[in-house]
């Protein structure tokens, strides 16, 4: 294991908030929904004309919620600090 | 020609491409739940302990050079697809497809960028460790962090996913 330690003036401390980490929980979920999903949308409609339905498209918004909220979870339980050790 | 070349060779080509998808989504779990994730939750909660400091730079070193195996598969993943694609006929009008090449191709594909250039690269700890360069280094250690904070939901999610896009084949 190399000895070496970060220099003294280096931020040594890792900074999160769970704003901030709201953020981008909500970035995820509207990439999902915004850039993900019209993306396979389109290519669904080049290559058989079929367009999504209300339906599909309201299951997909439930999804990207869902995903969201398990990504807020996620990476919240990952820069807790507290039980280490 | 090529195409009845590929298909007499389809099963041998998705043995190869399943066989590459399982290193590429599985060879780093190990060591990234059992030891990155409590080295660095470790140093999070005591960032002025020098061995809490030390074992994380230790770990996250190793693990640069461990991810080397998911960074060969990932590129065999991108050959042997099409290849797949190719020889069986798919299109895009099979939507577990369509769904699987947007997950590749605006989620995979960013991610990996990324992971190449903070394991192999520009961000590889040790190179950086022995340039003498500590405050990249230090830098470094916490965007890698980073970018296993927020990329951690989106594999377990979209990586399960295309497996069972791959293998299901539900729509």
């Amino acid at each position: 294991m190399n000895r070496y330690l970060p220099p003294s003036g280096s931020p040594k401390y890792f900074k999160s908030s769970p704003a901030l980490l709201k953020r981008i929980a909500f970035g995820m979920g509207a990439y999902s929904f915004f850039v993900l999903y019209p993306a396979y949308c389109f290519l669904t409609w080049v290559a058989t004309d079929v367009v999504p339905d209300w339906q599909q498209t309201a299951i997909i918004a439930g999804c990207a919620v869902a995903f969201g909220f398990y990504a807020y979870r996620e990476m919240s339980k990952l820069t807790r600090v507290r039980g280490a050790r | 020609m090529v195409r009845d070349f590929l298909g007499e060779h389809y099963m041998v080509l998705k043995s190869v491409h399943m066989l590459f998808a399982m290193i590429w989504v599985w060879s780093t779990s190990v060591a990234y739940i059992s030891y990155v994730v409590p080295a660095f939750r470790n140093w999070l909660a005591h960032p002025d302990d020098q061995d809490a400091t030390q074992l994380r730079n230790w770990v996250m070193e190793r693990f640069d050079h461990g991810v080397i195996l998911e960074h060969v598969a990932f590129p065999m993943l991108l050959i042997t697809g099409p290849m797949l694609m190719f020889s069986a006929g798919w299109g895009v009008d099979a939507g577990w497809l369509a769904a699987k090449l947007v997950f590749v191709v605006l989620i995979f594909i960013p991610i990996e960028i990324f992971d190449y250039w903070l394991a192999h690269f520009g961000g590889n700890k040790q190179a950086l460790r022995e340039a003498g360069r500590m405050d990249d280094y230090e830098a470094y250690m916490h965007r890698h962090w980073w970018f296993l904070v927020i990329t951690t939901p989106v594999i377990s999610i979209f990586a399960i996913g295309a497996l069972f896009l791959a293998i299901i084949k539900p729509f």
